[in-house]
């Protein structure tokens, strides 16, 4: 019985001013926002009554998004930072208050991810060609080198790109342009990492045309703020510049930030209850009295820039570079045969799995989860004691008839999940300004990136080999066959450092050329830019999976697509101090190969209908840049339509590992932006931020779903009702209050305040839909706990800061700096998680959302020295 | 002031290597000694299943206490009919194995079940040893060890063979001519798609039937039930007052020869090989396009059964003076084809088997044209009664005609009287 009519849209509680051409004063919009929608379908706080637990690996495989983020160290950290280090980079009120205080928090600048912000090392784009977003990870630890990245947020005229509907980041590493000395720090701390070193030495630009940059840190700790992870993380930065004539300078830049760094996974609140800490961490277990992780991260992916700068007449510059990465890139995590699953907090193991059915056993296992560490975290040692027991013959080892191999086979292993990058980017850009105050900007790129993706044993726990099989393809399957990762060598048995499991490259190339018009008149400056990028991806499969074996091995047919995109915008001076600023862009960008495959680990499938997404961007701004006060008020609406979500999880009502897929996924952000920096007197200076928005999906997308192991469709055309759902993992509103005094001595001290609300659980699309609604009357309960979005409680911080110069001999600088994050200790402020994607339609509470809390009160001092 | 910039570089060029050096390692874990199972005071599966009393028996790893039973298993979840739960069996007796958890233990591993904290009780009938935990109670010995199936009539499935206490529940076994009952045609073994286990029933030509129960979950579950006659092969178990046949490996069905009443086509074979597995003890033996019959005397070649062995046999009855034919089906020749059976013999008096090829016979033993196969050896005085004694490998293009082509077949003629009374037996004939 078809009645998607009985499901209507959730409200939205629209505010008035989306539209992107606007002309309407702050303070009627800032009505709107308060005007919120109290009605039945208005999304409930659901919050945190659910709880119970989970399994799917899913998420645990989408890398991003699934660790802690911590405020002051972003780059600390390895995903979640695509924009907030951008934000930190800043010197916009706003957007350095919005970088260091609502980061810890996730917030994101207008409520978009870092696929939509363009990231630039020395003028060359540095954003994945697979993914979308620039990883800061790959500078981590180079804080002294990037510290004074050029940034601006949302749509503007860049001397460098087209630039994202987010906005633009460039960090000039040439050798010349960092300020001569040297910098020695210490810090210490007990957030991710309890020590970091830091040296860095410029020599500026010297009397021989050489100028050259050295910086290097360490970063480290045993355990840092959640259980069981710790972190390792050296770094090191060279850049070079030669001044060979007035017209001519060459420079040569490399570094890296080899990194191993132990993990937080996120858990479920019963978990969570059950040790009594929300940092519970189901990632590690005790091994010979120490704790071992089991998500280990191993990075080191070093990038080099050779860079022609050249500049014939003083009006016009024209810099080219080459720029060239490599290296690995792996996480390790738990994988197992026919063997019980592994993880700590398998749903299976917590005791609300046999609350109802057998309720001893839920208090036995209570009490265990309690006060046992080889329940609640990995037990190591009997992984290692299954394995040293499990003989087994395979036969026609690697596919050679009668070779047989008996010994003792894992059934637990460590793997190295791999993403290996190799990337070369080719970039020129010409830039002339004319004599009427017109200033032409031309530039092209061509990029091509390979992600070598495979897994390698990393330690098989006391086993003597890993036999290397599907075992989800077996069950399905009656072909003794299905279950070979790669016909080409069946029955391959696997040791220490041996590829297995999948084994396939993604690539991609782009081309893009843009230009951009700026022009200056007396009381108004505008601009004009246009960009047209071709785009190609496709799969390179080097196994023949058994199930797929026409559709697995060698390369996959093109994808292939042509974006095009045009920008404009102006600021209008009412005074030397006011300015009216507005922006806008419209276009289209390219599916990314990330999210277009369906399976890519066993075959080349994409989603259905595969097209650009199209986009529109506009905000229209208030500055001030009086002497006493600075600030600017935004508005902003962005609109973005065609887009593509995928993801591959256990369905329960199919009984399968499904691939869903969705296109026609439409999104919509709109919200202002509030930043003001008012001193007060001499010594006093306040700060005051707010972002308030509303970032909802804007569509019904059309799902598609695909049983993994056979790529048959399960369903196709299946309507997602997700008009209105917000998107989650976000704060959708935040508001920092910050009060500094500067004494006179060269000392300061600080406190702020920063709230948080309107967080959000991201939807599960499935659950918005007809067919998992089934036979549900809309009276029963249980069509709202399928419906309702969970919203998260608001909450607040409180941070300290103290800060103190001296100086010796006119010569040397000693500065110290303290924070205290967190003061007042609020370890109740959820900033994270998703809803679960494994649901049961009339179990919802079976797999409830998984979640991970902001930090508690933490320290972090540190010792400057330069000269 | 170069000259101070570049002391400066020489130091600090040596940092990024120490960082190099100092972060791109990784810990290493060591192996942890691993820990054992112990082992203590063994019992056979036949004596576990007896200390059964009416009441659960929960092993306990008290000094001196039974705990532990080797094993080896018979039927493992790898094609997905059995979840949770494996067969295994030892020279006494076999028993169904509830695991914990599933997977980890495979058809042929030879296991050592450490019993504490594991549970023998019955489940409607069927013995088992609960809470097995393949990790933490057992112990692969070896690998790849092959049960013999026992080969069984469907009419011996009753309560005091395989029901609860019966020495051969949840055995591995197998029956020779059986077919799906007719009622059944058209279905699956069970709902692949609603993944509902099924039952089905398997009969002989003798109208007993017993049931085939198989799981939605299994690989073969969407496969349609075979249409034909043949061996079976599957584990013997029980559920409150039946046995229920569970399919190991769907390999090990191969219903494809004619139903029961059809009539066998006959067309002349290549090669043959016949165990006499499904005859019946006493009873004149009637396989398929084989021709039993007598030129004298009132009684042929009949089935003798001891213990698990099955064969062919020829004794007089009350001394009448006989002559029996066992006659193969129709052979086609080719010239490297050999001959080859065993046979035995009890309480020696005269040799009364010989050994005949016929490229003539046409079903009536007297108007055909016989050959004697000489070369072949055949229990004699010297062997001992009951043992069996192979025959040799036999040439066959030595005793047929030169530049024979065409088709023959070989009989066993047995003659016996009241003064030349030895029985004579014959199994595993091959021609090939």
């Amino acid at each position: 019985m078809q009645r998607p009519y009985t499901m209507p849209d959730r409200r939205s509680g629209r505010p008035a001013f989306l539209l992107p051409v606007l002309a309407l004063a702050l303070l009627s919009s800032l009505h709107a926002f308060a005007q919120q929608d109290t009605s039945r379908s208005a999304i409930r706080d659901s919050s945190l009554l659910r709880t119970l637990p989970d399994t799917t690996t899913t998420q645990q495989d989408i890398r991003a998004g699934s660790y802690s983020v911590e405020a002051s160290d972003l780059d600390a950290d390895i995903a979640g930072q695509d924009v907030s280090g951008i934000l930190r980079s800043s010197r916009d009120v706003f957007n350095a208050t919005a970088g260091f205080n609502f980061g810890a928090a996730r917030f994101r600048v207008r409520g978009l991810g870092g696929e939509y912000s363009t990231v630039s090392l020395n003028g060359v784009p540095m954003n994945d060609l697979e993914t979308g977003y620039a990883s800061w990870s790959l500078w981590g630890g180079l804080n002294d080198v990037t510290r004074w990245a050029e940034t601006h947020t949302g749509v503007s005229a860049s001397p460098y790109n087209f630039g994202g509907i987010s906005g633009w980041t460039n960090i000039e590493m040439r050798a010349s342009q960092l300020r001569r000395g040297t910098r020695l720090s210490y810090a210490f701390s007990d957030r991710t990492y309890s020590n970091r070193a830091m040296a860095t030495y410029n020599t500026g630009l010297m009397a021989n045309g050489w100028a050259f940059s050295l910086s290097g840190s360490m970063r480290w700790s045993n355990e840092g703020y959640v259980p069981g992870t710790f972190y390792s993380m050296g770094a090191y930065f060279l850049s070079a510049e030669k001044k060979i004539n007035a017209k001519h300078s060459i420079g040569f830049t490399g570094f890296a930030a080899p990194s191993v760094s132990g993990r937080a996974g996120l858990a479920v609140a019963e978990a969570q209850t059950l040790t009594g800490s929300h940092y519970y961490n189901p990632s590690w277990g005790w091994q010979d009295g120490k704790r071992r992780n089991a998500n280990v991260s191993n990075d080191n992916k070093p990038v080099f820039i050779l860079s022609h700068y050249f500049k014939p007449d003083e009006r016009t510059s024209w810099n080219t570079s080459v720029l060239y990465t490599f290296g690995r890139d792996g996480y390790t995590a738990l994988n197992w045969y026919d063997a019980p699953d592994p993880r700590p907090d398998y749903y299976r193991y917590l005791p609300s799995y046999y609350s109802d059915s057998y309720p001893s056993i839920a208090a036995q296992l209570a009490n265990a989860w309690q006060n046992d560490p080889n329940t609640s975290q990995i037990n190591w040692g009997q992984l290692y004691f299954a394995n040293g027991k499990n003989l087994y013959t395979v036969q026609n080892v690697d596919g050679v008839q009668g070779s047989t191999i008996t010994g003792m086979r894992s059934r637990y292993i460590v793997e190295d999940r791999r993403a290996d990058p190799t990337m070369i980017t080719a970039n020129t850009v010409w830039r002339r300004t004319l004599k009427d105050q017109l200033t032409l900007t031309l530039g092209g790129s061509f990029q091509s990136q390979k992600t070598h993706y495979f897994k390698v044993i990393d330690d098989l726990l006391g086993g003597d080999y890993w036999l290397d099989l599907d075992q989800f393809a077996s069950r399905d399957s009656d072909n003794p066959n299905a279950a070979q990762n790669n016909l080409e060598e069946p029955n391959h048995v696997v040791r220490k450092g041996d590829t297995f499991g999948y084994d396939y490259d993604i690539r991609v190339r782009e081309a893009n050329l843009f230009g951009q018009v700026e022009k200056k008149w007396r009381k108004f400056e505008g601009y004009f830019g246009a960009s047209l990028t071709s785009s190609t991806f496709w799969r390179d499969g080097h196994f023949r999976k058994a199930l797929f074996p026409e559709t697995s091995y060698g390369d996959s047919p093109k994808q292939s697509f042509m974006p095009a995109a045009v920008k404009a915008g102006g600021v209008y001076k009412l005074s030397g101090r006011e300015y009216i600023t507005a922006n806008a862009a419209y276009g289209a960008t390219a599916p990314t190969a990330r999210l277009a495959y369906l399976s890519p680990r066993t075959r080349q499938a994409v989603i259905p209908d595969l097209a650009t997404e199209k986009f529109l961007s506009g905000d229209i701004g208030y500055e001030v840049r009086m002497p006493r006060v600075k600030g600017r008020a935004t508005l902003y609406y962005i609109n973005t339509t065609d887009g593509i979500w995928s993801r591959s999880f256990y369905h329960d009502v199919y009984r399968t590992y499904v691939n869903y897929a969705m296109t026609g996924v439409a999104r919509q952000s709109s919200g202002v932006e509030l930043g003001a920096e008012v001193k007060l007197s001499p010594t006093w200076q306040l700060t005051a931020v707010y972002a308030d928005g509303q970032s909802i999906y804007n569509s019904r997308p059309t799902a598609t779903i695909t049983r993994d192991n056979s790529d048959t469709a399960l369903a196709t055309n299946r309507t997602v009702y997700w008009k209105n759902y917000r998107i989650g993992g976000m704060p959708q509103r935040a508001a920092s209050l910050g009060l500094r005094y500067n004494a006179p001595k060269y000392w300061s001290l600080g406190a702020d305040v920063n709230y948080f609300g309107n967080i959000y659980l991201d939807p599960n699309p499935d659950r918005r839909t007809v067919e998992a609604l089934g036979n549900l009357v809309e009276e029963d309960p249980q069509w709202n706990d399928l419906l309702e979005q969970t919203k998260l409680k608001d909450g607040y911080v409180v941070n300290l800061f103290f800060t103190k110069t001296w100086r010796l001999k006119r010569k040397y600088r000693i500065g110290l700096n303290l924070t205290v994050n967190n003061l007042l200790d609020n370890t109740d402020l959820i900033t994270g998680g998703y809803e679960q994607l494994r649901y049961v339609p009339k179990e919802i509470d079976k797999f409830p959302p998984k979640l991970s809390y902001m930090y508690g009160r933490t320290f972090f001092a540190m010792l400057t020295l330069s000269f | 002031m170069l000259r101070t910039h570049c002391n400066h570089l020489k130091a600090l060029l040596a940092l990024p290597l120490l960082l190099v050096l100092a972060t791109g390692c990784k810990k290493e874990f060591d192996t942890p000694p691993v820990r054992s199972i112990p082992q203590g005071s063994v019992v056979t599966i036949a004596q576990l299943k007896a200390m059964y009393q009416g009441l659960p028996v929960h092993f306990s790893d008290t000094a001196g206490a039974v705990n532990t039973v080797y094993a080896v298993v018979t039927a493992d979840e790898q094609n997905g009919n059995l979840y949770k739960n494996i067969y295994v069996q030892d020279h006494t007796g076999a028993i169904a194995v509830r695991l914990l958890a599933s997977g980890g233990l495979y058809q042929g591993d030879s296991i050592r079940i450490y019993l504490p904290g594991t549970v023998l009780s019955p489940y409607n009938g069927l013995m088992q040893i609960d809470s097995v935990s393949a990790d933490n109670n057992v112990v692969k010995q070896a690998t790849g060890v092959s049960v013999a199936p026992r080969t069984t009539l469907i009419n011996e499935l009753t309560a005091a063979n395989f029901g609860l206490g019966g020495p051969l529940q949840s055995m591995l076994v197998k029956f020779n001519d059986v077919e799906f009952a007719a009622s059944d045609t058209g279905l699956t073994y069970a709902n692949a798609v609603t993944q509902q286990t099924m039952n089905r029933t398997l009969e002989n030509c003798g109208g007993n039937t017993a049931v085939v129960r198989s799981s939605g979950y299994a690989n073969f579950a969407g496969q349609h039930l075979p249409t034909g006659k043949g061996p079976f092969t599957g584990i013997a178990s029980w559920f409150g007052s039946a046995a229920q046949l569970y399919i190991r490996d769907i390999n090990e069905v191969q219903l494809t020869g004619p139903r029961c009443g059809a009539t066998p086509s006959c067309a002349p074979v290549a090669s043959l090989s016949e165990d006499f597995s499904s005859v019946v003890g006493g009873q004149a033996i009637a396989l398929d396009c084989w021709k039993n019959t007598y030129t004298q005397g009132s009684v042929a070649w009949r089935g003798n059964v001891t213990g698990n062995d099955r064969s062919a046999e020829a004794r007089l009855s009350l001394g009448q003076a006989s002559t029996m034919w066992l006659v193969t089906p129709q052979l086609i020749f080719s010239p490297s084809l050999h001959l080859s059976f065993s046979s035995a013999k009890v309480n020696w008096v005269s040799n009364g088997l010989t050994v005949w090829v016929s490229t003539n016979f046409t079903g009536d033993v007297a108007s055909a044209t016989w050959t004697q196969v000489n070369g072949a050896t055949i229990a004699g005085q010297a062997d001992a009664d009951n043992t069996w004694v192979p025959s040799g490998s036999i040439a066959l293009s030595g005793i047929l005609p030169s530049g024979f082509s065409g088709n023959f077949v070989v009989a066993f003629k047995y003659q016996g009287d009241a003064a030349n009374s030895t029985t004579f037996r014959i199994d595993n004939v091959q021609v090939n």
